[in-house]
């Protein structure tokens, strides 16, 4: 049997490994997750089953003569992990186990807690009668670390009334057991084989919303703050109908096998001289787990996969075709033997945004949905345009120029400095509703750093060259609040004009968290000031060299003869 | 193809605005009706419990009708939809209803749209492109300011190992260091950087030691490449360690190391290795092995890279006259030429060299392709050295390429210092052995006289 502190670091790992910073982080615990953590363990599960094991170790953790204890659980444990976030994975998975029928009613809820831990009764358990006290400084202990991290955080509390507590767990389950099976009956149904990405198989599967239940449908048109995850869980689901080789009888319930394909991006390159844009492979990573060495077959060459930051390898030097883009492509991976393909998915469209952790390097990929207030690329096939001729005449996109041909001989055109104005989208029908979800903001506020001294490597920015803040949002003022975390000192608070830069003085090296309030919706960024010691030497991960006549090269100080491979660090 | 028309279909509504809008958008989205009824435009202060009028764009062939598409679908059939704004007036258009209705997007009163700003698009601006400038004085406040804002500078780039031009200009820009484009050229020579043939990218280079003439006993090393504040506490623990700003202060400053002998290198290499990870490479005598593998001036020129594609009856050009560049009708002569955009007025688009001889346009350093073209133009080339100081005056008007002066530079880990006479300004370099000198002179044909400099 696992043990609860073995759980718990497991579980923060599957959540955040693999993940780029940035992203919104749903403690999605359900019997999948469990079972794929799992068989990770060197151990045997308890009963043959990973989710009784995790059951297990959370009740011996926290059961103390039939009642909760949550005391030991606040705070970071050695390894700098929140020590509950196994506990609060196991409230997740109460809410996931919920049945179709089943009310969201913090009755409901509490049974099925109390099933997972083993206590009899009803309502809150004992030791835990007092939200505020019990469970909810774990949550906020999670949310934390989270922002410490370079993640965003989901947990939500409810908004008064029975709910206030268990609405955290409940904002944390994306898709229920009995969502699941629906959906496996509806691929089998509809026996789809294109190569797309999880945002295009949303739009799919949102089409079929009026036939769905009603838990699903809410994810699949009301939440858009979740539109992204929920488009992650679909997609894992679709996948392991995939695997099975999309039978016409699904297996429901079960152990399923998790997908084994990784997914390319597009990394852009523009030659400064001669304005020619290129487009590249951008491999992003598995999340929850690490593999490596990947190798990718791509025509006759063998490409390794390395990590360039969280959620992200290096770009590949391979160029992608008109075609590729066209009908997405399909390359096969020769080794570890668990992943099966790398996918450049089929898609009319591309967001492609500054670089999130360096912006002033001038590179765009698509590192994902764009903030507000962020000035982005789309590159698109050019049927799209009267859709997004229609977004802009209703001001709700802006961008400058007329759209720029690609790729020669294509249907690809670029837009530049596209811009996300205006926030109310709903009375707007365009044709390509995947178009329209990638664009339509999912947040009111949006915290945004420019300037300043940057060092990408840790997400940080250097004593003395601290960013300027901006808050973007539709609402003319917000609430602003900036506090140092050592010591909880609000070193400033007061109401601020949106969307316009403001200059923070950071006072000392340290940890930060700018919040902004607005109607009830916020915004959290965490912001690092680091002292000059504390930079590293990092090695390039490219090397310009020089070439010195046809048989040296020299990079700075250091000379070798062409017929030497690389510039390796060698001992004096 | 027949043209479509516009035209809206009003209704009256009592209930949720918000709510209304969703429920319609979804009917929209399960139907596919995006294309014939595109927007929904609420009337102004629309509130929840107070009727109000809002209006369905329909895109058909003419006004009034409905396409089969949406009349099939049960669209229409929605209880919102019961009620028409105005009994028997199935149409409008825009103008009947534009005082009464917002923008579509005007769902939420409290709306304030974020502000677009187009962000100016400059053209590419070649790392390599300079023009000529004197320096300027500066007092010995300011060397240490801007020294110091240097080598933060240095640390800067050495933490995140390569990155874009792009981003060492804005960093440059953070730390108030003016004129990036020499910055970088500076820490080229210094063997500190290197950048990507077309200026694009820059990488920090490996850490070395590397060795310079000593006027003592001991053995003297210049650290090139890579750096951070710990490397160089760690350097202060085992050895003498001299940090020498540059003449005017507008580069990283020299980090000279003594040590009694060579042996102790090894021993340093290892201690700064296995306690702060860095790997330091003994680079040896750089810059007579660097004057040494360098090719002689023509067969520098044949190694330039070359631009394919250019007409050269699309811009206007200034040819480098010797002195300045002068405007000229391209006529396929040998020389250094400036290409201006027509419409361009404040800079050149780049700086290339043109040979009649294989007709081709070749790109490289702007004082790399300046000493090219005195030299396709017989201006005579000259230095002046001198042995008892062991210093060489290069004239600034004929500065080298920049790979000969890197040879010059890594001889001392110093930058050359100005001195003006009646009839030139020179650089100084200092630390070149005579061995150096004449190698690199013959190389770049340069005739040499004895100096007092």
């Amino acid at each position: 049997m696992a043990s609860y502190a073995e759980w718990n670091r497991a579980l923060v790992t599957y959540f955040t490994i693999g993940v780029p910073r940035g992203t919104k982080i749903y403690l999605s615990v359900d019997d999948e997750v469990l079972e794929r953590i799992g068989r990770d363990f060197l151990s045997s599960p308890v009963g043959g089953s990973w989710r009784e094991d995790f059951r297990a170790a959370v009740r011996e953790k926290v059961i103390i003569e039939e009642q909760v204890n949550l005391t030991n659980l606040q705070g970071l444990n050695f390894d700098g992990f929140p020590k509950g976030v196994a506990f609060l994975g196991a409230t997740v998975l109460a809410t996931y186990q919920m049945a179709e029928t089943e009310q969201t009613s913090e009755q409901n809820y509490f049974r099925r807690l109390r099933d997972i831990l083993d206590l009899p009764g009803t309502g809150r358990p004992l030791g835990m009668r007092q939200g505020s006290i019990a469970e909810e400084p774990l949550w906020q202990d999670w949310k934390r670390w989270l922002i410490a991290h370079g993640f965003f955080p989901s947990a939500q509390r409810g908004r008064g009334g029975s709910t206030t507590y268990i609405n955290y767990p409940i904002s944390q389950a994306l898709l229920r057991r009995a969502d699941k099976d629906q959906l496996l009956r509806l691929f089998d149904e509809k026996q789809w084989s294109a190569q797309w990405d999880a945002m295009t198989l949303f739009a799919y599967v949102r089409r079929e919303a009026p036939r769905l239940s009603l838990h699903l449908k809410q994810l699949l048109i009301d939440d858009r703050q979740r539109y992204e995850a929920v488009a992650e869980a679909i997609y894992e689901v679709y996948e392991q109908w995939q695997d099975k080789g999309s039978p016409s009888v699904p297996r429901l319930g079960g152990e399923r096998n998790r997908g084994c394909n990784l997914f390319s991006g597009l990394y852009r390159d523009e030659d400064p001289f001669s304005g020619q844009i290129d487009y590249y492979l951008y491999p992003k990573q598995l999340r929850g787990c690490q593999l490596d060495p990947i190798k990718v077959q791509l025509k006759d060459k063998v490409h390794h996969l390395r990590s360039e930051r969280p959620g992200w390898y290096f770009p590949l030097d391979f160029t992608v075709s008109c075609s590729q883009l066209d009908s997405g492509a399909r390359y096969q991976i020769a080794s570890p033997d668990d992943l099966d393909s790398l996918i450049l998915p089929s898609r009319d469209f591309w967001i492609l945004i500054p670089d999130p952790e360096n912006p002033d390097s001038g590179v765009y990929a698509s590192w994902g949905q764009p903030t507000l207030g962020t000035q982005f690329i789309i590159l698109c096939n050019n049927k799209l345009l009267a859709d997004l001729q229609r977004l802009r005449d209703e001001r709700l996109l802006e961008w400058n120029g007329e759209p720029i041909p690609v790729l020669e001989r294509s249907d690809w055109v670029e837009l530049w400095q596209c811009q996300v104005i205006s926030q109310a989208w709903e009375g707007i029908f365009v044709e390509n509703q995947v178009l329209k979800d990638a664009l339509q903001p999912t947040m009111r506020l949006s915290i945004s750093f420019s300037g300043g001294l940057r060092v990408p490597q840790m997400s940080a920015w250097l004593e003395g060259h601290s960013p300027q803040l901006t808050i973007f949002g539709f609402s003319p003022t917000v609430k602003l609040q900036v506090t140092r975390l050592s010591d909880n000192h609000k070193i400033l608070e007061k109401s601020q004009s949106t969307n316009t830069p403001i200059a923070v003085n950071f006072p000392t090296a340290g940890d930060y968290l700018v919040e902004a309030t607005c109607a009830g919706e916020s915004s959290e960024r965490f912001v690092r000031i680091v002292d000059w010691s504390s930079l590293s030497v990092q090695e390039p991960s490219s090397c310009e060299v020089i070439p010195i006549g046809y048989e040296h090269r020299i990079c700075g100080s250091i000379i070798e003869p062409v017929s030497e491979p690389n510039l390796n660090k060698a001992d004096a | 193809m027949p043209q479509v028309k516009r035209w809206y279909k009003g209704y009256k509504y009592r209930g949720n605005p918000r709510e209304l809008v969703e429920q319609i958008s979804k009917k929209i989205q399960e139907y596919n009706l995006s294309q014939y009824v595109p927007i929904l435009r609420l009337e102004k202060g629309a509130r929840s419990r107070r009727p109000f009028y809002f209006f369905l764009a329909i895109d058909s062939k003419e006004l009034g009708e409905i396409p089969s598409e949406v009349s099939e679908s049960n669209l229409l059939n929605l209880p919102s939809l019961s009620v028409p704004a105005v009994p028997r007036s199935p149409c409008f258009t825009y103008e009947q209803i534009k005082s009464m209705v917002g923008v579509a997007h005007d769902v939420h009163d409290y709306t304030n749209p974020i502000p677009y700003r187009t962000v100016q698009e400059f053209p590419y601006d070649n790392p390599f492109d300079l023009i000529a400038s004197p320096p300027t004085n500066q007092t010995s406040s300011d060397v240490d300011k801007i020294s110091q804002r240097c080598e933060q500078l240095f640390y800067w780039l050495s933490a995140l190992g390569n990155g874009t031009w792009e981003s060492f200009k804005k960093a440059c820009e953070a730390l108030g260091l003016e004129e990036p484009k020499r910055i970088l050229r500076r820490l080229r020579l210094l063997g500190h950087i290197e950048a990507s043939l077309d200026g694009s990218r820059w990488s920090t280079a490996p850490t070395a030691l590397v060795k310079v003439k000593s006027h003592t006993s001991s053995q003297e090393f210049v650290l090139c490449g890579q750096r951070n504040e710990n490397l160089l506490k760690k350097l202060e623990q085992y050895v003498t360690v001299k940090v020498i700003n540059q003449s005017r202060g507008n580069a990283p400053p020299c980090i000279r190391l003594e040590l009694a002998s060579l042996d102790e290198l090894p021993h340093l290499a290892e201690q700064v290795r296995s306690q702060i990870g860095i790997a330091i490479i003994n680079a040896g005598e750089v810059s007579l092995q660097l004057a040494q593998v360098l090719p002689e001036l023509m067969t520098w020129q044949q190694g330039l890279r070359s631009l394919q594609g250019i007409v050269p009856s699309l811009y206007e050009w200034k040819r480098f006259d010797g002195n300045v560049f002068a405007e000229t009708i391209f006529c396929g002569q040998t020389g250094m030429y400036q290409m201006w955009k027509r419409t361009e007025v404040d800079r050149p688009l780049r700086t290339l060299f043109y040979d009649s001889e294989t007709q081709t346009w070749q790109q490289g350093d702007w004082y790399g392709l300046r000493f090219l073209a005195l030299h396709h133009s017989n201006q005579p080339c000259i230095a002046q050295y001198n042995s008892a100081t062991a210093r060489l005056a290069v004239p600034y008007s004929q500065r080298w390429p920049e790979l000969y002066e890197r040879a010059l530079v890594l001889a001392s880990g110093q930058l050359p210092t100005y001195q003006k006479t009646e009839q030139n300004l020179w650089l100084i370099y200092g630390n070149v052995k005579q061995e150096l000198a004449q190698l690199l002179m013959e190389k770049l044909c340069i005739s040499c006289s004895e100096s007092s400099v």
